[in-house]
């Protein structure tokens, strides 16, 4: 009797094991931070967030409640590579707002961006239902738009998680 | 191995099998989706691309007065408060955002349990948001809620059931309240 006992207990002990193992995977799982990274630049993002879409020079990241995140890339030629990103930056932002009349500007900003400070223009846009900020930044011979879009309604909750996406954001 | 022991162990085993399957199967309220028409989302920045690379992209000369009418063009942001009263007055209490933030909201907004102030700062450039915002954290801190995260331009109070989120981004302080389990993320 007392040997099936020591068998159980045995058994039992190794299911508990078992069971820690998961318990702690699955917590270390859940609070990681996924990391992307292709031949232009890099960046990280929570659990939350997912890919729809990526390439050399692009991402889309979706939350689940359909909030948008964006990395366009712009690999420039020769001759923009040292012109400096307020020469360039009117530009882009002519072509964005011809692509979107529906929303409007309502803020904008000059900052320094991401865990490697890079020189940045930020705008704020909004429509009846949405809005949408832009943060257009240069390094070297890139000028990179990162683009979040999410409903009004969600939009102020979210934008701590993608502050913490643009942070860190780097150019490779 | 004592037949105390065996049996302790056994029941240990038990109840840690429990407990486990209490955490995978809890319910999590914050993975409730929120809808949203997709089709609204439409800041398609793709097509952009292809004309900035190329050569007479950046012909300032031509492009010069076309962008001036863009330039400069700021609008005077919509104000929208949209929330219920249930989740408005579940939160209004905490830290009396209503009376201590010295800013105008110009959105309260509340997406999956969670409510968001939007306070826009006027003085940005001569008063820090943050600051505007004291005697809201002070009493904050007198209500019992802990500094988590100090930082220039977040920072995060705890207390027993709620967090707090302060954020600065343009000249806006943006203010979230949710429930400690719940993720914002």
């Amino acid at each position: 009797m007392d040997k099936k006992k020591n068998l159980l207990a045995i058994i039992m002990i190794i299911i508990l094991t078992i069971l820690s193992i998961t318990i702690i995977f699955s917590m270390i799982i859940d609070k990681g931070v996924k990391n992307y990274k292709n031949d232009n630049f890099k960046l990280s993002y929570d659990k939350n967030w997912s890919i729809e879409s990526k390439g050399d020079t692009s991402l889309k990241l979706v939350h689940k409640s359909k909030s948008l995140f964006q990395v366009d890339i712009i690999v420039l030629d020769e001759k923009y590579k040292r012109s400096e990103l307020s020469t360039l930056i009117d530009d882009v932002l002519n072509e964005i707002e011809k692509d979107n009349p529906n929303y409007s500007l309502i803020n904008k900003t000059e900052t320094t961006i991401c865990k490697k400070g890079y020189d940045a223009y930020q705008y704020l846009y909004e429509t009846d239902k949405e809005q949408a900020m832009i943060s257009i930044g240069k390094s070297n011979d890139m000028i990179f738009i990162l683009t979040y879009v999410a409903d009004y309604s969600c939009f102020d909750i979210l934008l701590d998680s993608v502050k913490e996406i643009i942070w860190s954001f780097q150019i490779i | 191995m004592t037949k105390k022991k065996l049996n302790i162990t056994i029941i240990f085993t038990m109840l840690c099998i429990i407990v486990f399957l209490v955490i995978v199967f809890w319910p999590n309220k914050a993975k409730v989706d929120f809808i949203i028409n997709v089709d609204n989302i439409n800041f398609n920045i793709e097509s952009k691309i292809i004309p900035i690379t190329d050569n007479t992209a950046f012909n300032l000369d031509s492009t010069y007065f076309e962008y001036q009418e863009y330039y400069g063009k700021v609008e005077q942001e919509t104000i929208k408060i949209g929330v219920t009263d249930e989740v408005y007055n579940n939160y209004i209490g905490i830290g009396d955002v209503e009376h201590t933030v010295s800013m105008a909201p110009v959105k309260v907004a509340s997406y999956n349990g969670i409510i968001s102030f939007r306070y826009v700062n006027p003085v940005s450039n001569s008063f820090d948001s943050m600051d505007m915002a004291l005697d809201f954290r002070n009493e904050l801190e007198r209500s019992g809620y802990k500094v988590v995260l100090d930082g220039e331009n977040k920072k995060v109070y705890e207390g027993i059931q709620y967090r707090v989120v302060l954020l600065k981004e343009f000249n806006y302080l943006i203010v979230v309240i949710m429930e400690k389990e719940l993720q914002y993320g």
